[in-house]
């Protein structure tokens, strides 16, 4: 086992092939109930894992009348297989023990923390775009049990429009392509638009990554999202995974973690 | 059943024309916690007018508190939401669990309602946050038709629906591209809609994913026989006149909803005033489905300034039948123009003279917000609008 809690996203299927890093925890994209990854996993596949794995389902779409039908698969998951969910709605539906709150982006504070955990919601994923003050102030201010994406291109966007085949159809571009990069023409900044049946996400084409501050943020479950991320980085990553200095070794972006986020004009110097 | 029609407001002039012109309640932001924080918003005292003003009415104001918070902007929420509870505002309108947190702790009664911000698409959800207290939910704008048919078939907590304005290309709340490449936080407000954005993708053509703008008008008889009961517009940062027209033909098709007595007809020339005043090209969106590339714009930023606006009425005096109007775009003598207010019927009239305020006799009014004097041969009010004909 690993000293530290890592939980892998796999961008390959075959959960072996990172048993050398001595890894054992996985997240899963859940099939028709995720969106934005690179392999997915059906319920059989995913219990079957589960005999040899610490296994996290993910789902991370809003599920709209799909949540129906979740209802009725839920029970056949093993008791041992938790769930990183996006859709509040999972909350009334999975047994609190098992379930880890996920909205992107959005839980940012430790009074909503505290508030969730006195709802007996006391696993998180807090957002990743703040400071590691921020951080250290809700791992002093909370008791939850606290999940973090530490390495990821982070999703940036999630829209239920289909953003690639729209554009395509619209310039009658003939390809086959699901993904674009694009480049935003001011800041040069690019992010990976990738579609897929129900909908679409925009990632960041930098990987974020925390390993500057990997003592602090220690105590909390560290997620690695290998989604999009190339096969010379994706080994960089697990070869170099208890290393403070793994930011300098990949295409890295941390500016969140050291850098106040301004919201009003005036404010922006 | 009575249906809500419910108005952004960006200041509180905004406010009371809205109320004047067919709002049932006006939603609005102050200086902190909501997602519009480069608009004027309100201060607590104008959030007091606001609320005076509309409850002379029988209007209702709903106070946005739907930002993100961090940990830094939590020091001051307690005595906000104590400050509005005070000035006896009609809601909140939240999406952070720390102000559902604090809102229970000072057991303070305004209701809240979860913003469209959480993206809420199912029953499950909705029926998490009725646990928490939420007195009604603002439903994603994403939801079709069929998904809140099922919602409103099997719960009981009020609904409240977009139907008029701008859209995000990703679910509410759900991007944070602004974030990343501008720098501006948008789940607190400094949104910089990088969505509008043009991007290049080694295509020939520059890449965009800009979303057209909302109109439920086709479909809005159908979404009140559902029997949702509140029906929002978009746009706390849009004009004094979009404001205006929007609610009055809103109103317009609700009364007449309401009486039983609203035509393909009505819905048709509603259609005109509204595609007159939008700047943006707009659909149903989701309402029947996942919509294609018809939902969207893929050449950057396509809107079009409206200069529709040509005047407001400060007073009529109905001995000389002339009127005091306060100039917004020019018109000139000869032109056509109509007039609308929240108790004058749509009428038109010729200019047959422009008095300016040195009392000469001018062609034209091309100043913007100068006062003249102009004949209408019929009785209008103060704060009645000025427009060009819609043919």
């Amino acid at each position: 086992m690993q000293e530290k809690k890592y939980l892998i996203i796999p961008n390959n299927k075959d959960l072996s092939l990172y048993e050398k890093y001595n890894l054992d925890s996985f997240v899963l994209p859940l099939e028709d109930y995720s969106i934005g990854f690179n392999v997915y996993y059906n319920i059989d596949e995913i219990n079957e894992l589960s005999k040899n794995y610490n296994i996290f389902v993910i789902m991370n779409k809003f599920l709209h009348l799909q949540i129906n039908e979740f209802k009725k698969i839920y029970d056949k998951f093993n008791k041992n297989i938790k769930f990183i969910v996006e859709d509040i709605g999972l909350l009334n539906i999975i047994d609190k023990d098992r379930v880890i709150l996920y909205e992107n982006h959005i839980l940012s504070n430790y009074k909503a923390i505290n508030y969730l955990n006195s709802l007996d919601v006391k696993n998180v994923v807090i957002n990743n775009d703040l400071t590691i003050k921020e951080i250290k102030e809700i791992k002093e201010k909370t008791n939850s049990n606290l999940y973090y994406f530490y390495i990821a291109k982070n999703i940036i966007m999630y829209s239920r429009r289909y953003l690639v085949s729209n554009f395509n159809n619209h310039f009658d571009i003939e390809n086959d392509t699901n993904k674009y990069d694009i480049e935003e023409i001011v800041s040069h900044k690019v992010l990976e638009v990738k579609e897929e049946k129900d909908g679409s996400t925009v990632r960041y084409n930098k990987i974020f990554c925390a390993s500057k501050y990997l003592n602090d943020l220690s105590d909390l479950n560290l997620i690695i999202d290998l989604t999009d991320i190339n096969e010379i980085s994706t080994k960089m990553i697990l070869e170099n995974i208890n290393e403070e200095n793994l930011y300098n070794l990949i295409d890295s972006d941390y500016y969140f973690l050291e850098n106040d986020i301004k919201y009003k004009v005036g404010d922006l110097k | 059943m009575k249906y809500e029609l419910l108005l952004p407001a960006g200041d509180l002039n905004r406010l009371k024309f809205a109320c004047m012109y067919g709002a049932d309640a006006v939603y609005i932001g102050g200086y902190d916690y909501s997602l519009r924080a480069n608009a004027n918003n309100f201060s607590i005292d104008d959030i007091k007018e606001a609320v005076t003003f509309a409850h002379s009415l029988n209007k209702k104001v709903y106070v946005t508190v739907n930002m993100i918070f961090h940990n830094e902007d939590l020091e001051k929420l307690d005595d906000y939401l104590i400050s509005l509870d005070n000035i006896k505002v009609d809601a909140f309108i939240v999406s952070d669990f720390a102000v559902i947190e604090a809102i229970k702790r000072l057991k303070i009664k305004t209701p809240f309602f979860i913003s469209t911000q959480k993206s809420i698409t199912n029953l499950e959800s909705i029926k998490f946050y009725k646990s928490l207290g939420a007195y009604r939910v603002v439903l994603a704008r994403e939801c079709t038709r069929e998904d809140i048919k099922y919602i409103k078939e099997n719960i009981d907590t009020e609904l409240e629906v977009f139907i008029h304005g701008a859209m995000c290309t990703s679910y509410s709340g759900r991007c944070v591209m602004s974030n990343y490449v501008t720098l501006r936080d948008s789940n607190r407000g400094g949104c910089s809609q990088v969505c509008r954005f043009t991007f290049n993708n080694n295509t020939s053509h520059d890449y965009a994913f800009s979303s057209k703008d909302l109109n439920m008008i086709d479909y809005i008889s159908d979404m009140m026989d559902l029997g949702i009961e509140s029906y929002k517009i978009e746009g706390r940062m849009k004009s004094l006149y979009y404001i205006a027209t929007v609610a009055s033909v809103y109103r317009n098709i609700f009364d007449k909803k309401e009486n039983n007595t609203l035509t393909q007809d009505d819905i048709e020339y509603s259609k005109k005033l509204l595609n007159r005043v939008s700047n943006r090209e707009n659909i149903a969106q989701f309402y029947n489905g996942i919509p294609h590339e018809e939902s969207q714009y893929f050449n950057g930023r396509q809107e079009v300034s409206n200069q529709d606006f040509l005047g407001l009425v400060l007073s009529y005096d109905e001995s000389t039948n002339e009127a005091l109007i306060e100039q917004r775009n020019k018109f000139s003598v000869g032109d056509t123009i109509e007039v609308f207010g929240p108790h004058t019927n749509t009428q038109k009239f010729n200019v047959e003279y422009i008095i300016n305020s040195d009392n000469e006799r001018v062609d034209s009014a091309s100043h913007a917000q100068e006062i003249v004097k102009i004949k209408i041969p019929f009785k209008v009010e103060k704060n009645d609008i000025l427009r060009v004909e819609i043919m």
